[in-house]
């Protein structure tokens, strides 16, 4: 690992140096830019006027599941509708810190780059390397009516400081949906009726495994995240620090009444033999294994996953069906909540772009009705068809849409209309989809941190979300036994929980005075 | 290169003399010069809060401020403890393992079953750590492993393997030496080939047998590199490798599988916060050294072999 860091600060130090020599020309590009106020950025924008040799260049990244392709009719379609000419480029699969890491020490950025999260903006815009796109949004008259349209959306993406180094997310669910899903032939086979609380999915487990003695009829596949990510918000708790809607008010959730239903639901499974005993590190594999071979009945997971098993497994056993469960009612009494996805992706602006008037035409562009129909639909009878004023994409499913066309794939959107991926979903789906809807949690405040809280956060933060885990783990495997939860709230709390909240508390409400636009 | 020294005269007269060796030797210090010496002056980002933007030198100096924010963790014992014993459990099992591989094979008559032997010990040498560890989570799974269904076979309980802190040493350090016994012996072998038949024929004729042979003749033959080898795995004790112990730990056995290469990962690279990552590292690069002078001399007190 020495080894590692060593490597990392080589790689560093070389492209630093490569960087300062090559650099120097346009040092001090970062400042620059003008500040807020000043005469430049106040300059009245004309939409309609033609805008010619407008080109920039677009980092992005892809998913291994859709490989980008810079001929994909998506690029053509927006470089011909906003008159910016785009050269985008793919620069990482799947996660691309790293590569954008190296990209800003190298200093030798691309015009535009498509982000993974606020947090990672916020980073690099306090560090001088992305532009603040309040500056010129006088320049951009789509995206100032956006962005008065949805203030709350603009607020989430800003700094700490009341800055705007990302471009806001709005339209794109991109799947990430999950719910509770189930065996639906094997519980007709036996009569079995599908759970609508906690208590059931333990009572239906019990009559589960003594039909199947070997099974292990609740089996999930994510660990302590899956806990965390999905089953919290069921016991309406959540596995870190989380705004409380219900008492207005900061929470720790790992120490709440509500977190200790949950572990002593699933210590309960666990004692039973309900769940696998390695549900800490059960791997897709194993549980994919366990599913498709009459193991596991019950499951949370992403919906795409239902397909993901019915259309393999129905060729072996034509029965086979797994199907999703409708929301179970809440443990505490009142309705149950599910993870409501919300994507943080989007572009920024290098501080040190030659080309910022392609960039905010582009990034203008994506903001306006026409941008969003475009990016989300394509182009009519080739990408979809209209009847009745009724549009429906011609793909069979996303995964087609974006590997022919491009649309809906990392780095084209920004705003766009979930109808057009919808319109691909069988009626079944999309009643799903529908009822789903009134159990989302409703959005999480996030604050944006300054350097310092971001440290604390990390280092502190860290520590005890180290500690949290390796409790509840040991809480559920009965390592430690439950008698000893209040000793553990203790311990949590010396942690540092209370400065966590503060953190929180201080970065919302400073965020909640910072004004939009100038 | 002994003459260098000796030969005097002035420096133009003797790079003339060994010019060509140098030529030879030039390779080799560029890339040392490179890619290890230069590299050590990016330990200053440890003394500074690094902006990847503007650049080290631009960045904003700290001190120590990222030494003690590790130091006053409370992290900071329990990691250091478990990367100490994790290392000194690997030393103490890992290293004579070979040795006696090596020194068994060595006693091989049957050439055709020597070489097969080496070629199949040396074979999970190559296998990534990302395969090992998912086969042994694989294997030592209570639910589809095959491990625990021996154990039942046998009439006992499934074990939790990954789940008991208790075993995860155990079962890291086992899985070491699978990997890695193999293509240990290779440096042992190479060692034993260099001792004089002669000394063997003379054991012989002194009427000394196998077992005699070894003791007094191949053991005290190979002694100096195997004290080379401990002193140098001692250097490395808390150089332990990352991505074994990271997937192989979870929550549930972060009290003995933590240690600090994944506290870094999880608190210093993942979160970004490099100028925390290389303080850490230039702690145990520290700490490393510190092993590594004390063990040598030890090896130069009680014995005549160390590296200096």
């Amino acid at each position: 690992m020495k080894r590692g860091l060593m490597l990392a600060a080589t790689t560093m130090l070389t492209l630093s140096l490569v960087a300062a020599c090559s650099g120097n020309k346009e040092s001090g590009g970062a400042t620059n830019a003008p500040a807020s106020g000043s005469p430049k950025a106040t300059e009245p924008a004309k939409t309609a006027e033609p805008k010619k040799d407008l080109k920039l260049n677009l980092a992005t990244f892809e998913y291994s599941d859709t490989q980008f392709n810079k001929d994909w009719p998506v690029w053509k379609y927006i470089s011909d509708a906003s008159g910016v000419t785009i050269t985008p480029k793919s620069v990482a699969t799947n996660d691309p810190k790293e590569a954008y890491n190296t990209i800003v020490a190298s200093k030798d950025l691309p015009d535009v780059m498509y982000l993974t999260d606020y947090d990672m903006a916020n980073r690099y815009g306090s560090q001088g390397a992305l532009m603040n796109v309040l500056d010129y949004i006088d320049k951009m008259p789509n995206f100032k009516k956006w962005s008065e349209k949805y203030p709350e959306l603009t607020r989430s993406a800003l700094s700490a400081d009341g800055k705007l180094y990302i471009m806001p997310n709005q339209g794109n669910t991109d799947g990430s949906m999950a719910v509770m899903m189930y065996r639906e032939d094997l519980f007709k086979k036996h009569n079995l009726t599908p759970p609508k609380t906690y208590d059931d999915i333990y009572n239906v487990a019990k009559e589960l495994k003594k039909l199947y003695p070997d099974s292990y009829p609740f089996s999930n596949r994510n660990g302590m995240t899956g806990l965390d990510i999905f089953f919290a918000l069921n016991f309406d708790t959540k596995g870190d620090v989380y705004y409380s809607y219900t008492n207005n008010e900061w929470r720790y959730g790992p120490i709440e009444d509500n977190y200790k239903k949950m572990v002593e639901f699933f210590k309960k499974m666990y004692d039973e033999k309900l769940m696998p005993p390695d549900w800490l590190t059960l791997d897709t594999n194993a549980w994919q294994k366990l599913m498709s071979t009459d193991k596991g009945f019950i499951t949370y997971d992403y919906i795409g996953r239902i397909d993901l098993f019915n259309e393999p497994m129905q060729k072996e056993n034509p029965a086979y069906k797994l199907n999703w469960l409708p929301p179970l009612a809440g443990v505490t009494g009142g309705k149950t909540y599910y993870r409501n996805p919300v994507l943080k992706n989007g572009y920024g602006i290098a501080s040190n772009t030659k080309n910022l008037d392609a960039a905010l035409a582009f990034l203008d562009f994506m903001y306006s009705e026409a941008g969003r129909d475009l990016v989300s639909w394509g182009k009519k009878d080739v990408d979809y068809t209209e009847t009745n004023g009724a549009k429906k994409m011609k793909y069979a499913n996303l995964l087609e849409m974006r590997k022919t066309s491009g649309l809906n794939t990392l780095g084209s959107y920004q705003w766009t209309d979930p109808a057009a991926v919808n319109s691909m979903l069988t009626d079944a789906s999309k009643k799903m989809f529908a009822d789903q809807q009134p159990y989302l949690e409703k959005m999480q405040p996030a604050p944006a941190m300054t350097k310092e809280e971001l440290d604390t956060l990390a280092l502190t933060g860290q520590s005890i979300k180290k500690a949290k885990d390796e409790n509840i783990a040991k809480f559920i495997l009965g390592t430690r036994p439950m008698a000893e939860w209040d000793a553990y709230v203790q311990e949590m709390k010396k942690l540092g929980t209370d400065k966590l909240l503060d953190i929180y508390k201080k970065a919302d409400d400073r965020s909640k005075t910072v004004k939009l636009g100038k | 290169m002994n003459n260098l020294a000796e030969s005097g005269g002035s420096l133009r007269k003797r790079l003339k003399a060994n010019g060509w060796l140098l030529m030879m030797f030039a390779p080799c210090f560029v890339f040392y010069v490179l890619f290890h010496y230069l590299p050590i002056a990016g330990i200053v980002i440890s003394f500074k809060n690094y902006n990847m933007f503007r650049g080290i030198f631009a960045s904003e100096w700290v001190g120590l401020r990222y030494y003690r924010l590790f130091l006053e963790s409370p992290d900071f014992w329990p990691v250091l403890r478990n990367t100490f014993l994790l290392g000194v459990f690997k030393l103490v099992f890992e290293f004579p393992a070979p040795i006696a591989l090596a020194l068994l094979l060595n006693e091989v008559r049957s050439r055709m079953f020597k070489r097969f032997v080496q070629t199949v010990s040396y074979l999970p040498h190559f296998i990534s750590n990302v395969v090992v560890a998912s086969m042994l989570l694989m294997f030592l799974s209570p639910t589809t492993g095959e491990v625990n269904r021996l154990i039942e076979a046998l009439g006992f309980e499934p074990i939790n393997f990954m789940s008991l802190p208790a075993l995860f040493r155990p079962v890291y350090v086992a899985s070491e030496i699978w990997q890695h016994t193999g293509w240990a012996t290779i440096i042992y072998l190479a060692a034993l080939t260099a001792i004089d038949p002669q000394l063997y024929e003379a054991a012989e004729i002194d009427g000394a047998g196998r077992w005699a042979k070894m003791r007094h003749v191949t053991l005290p033959g190979i002694l100096p590199v195997i004290v080379i080898i401990v002193i140098l795995n001692t250097g490395k004790i808390l150089e332990i490798g990352f991505e074994k112990v990271f997937l192989l730990y979870n929550p549930a056995t972060y009290e003995t599988a933590d240690i600090i290469q994944t506290y870094v990962y999880r608190t210093g690279i993942a979160g970004g916060n490099y100028s925390y990552a290389s303080a850490i590292g230039v702690f145990l690069g520290v700490v490393s050294c510190i092993f590594l002078f004390v063990t040598n001399r030890f090896a130069r007190k009680y014995g005549e072999t160390s590296l200096w």
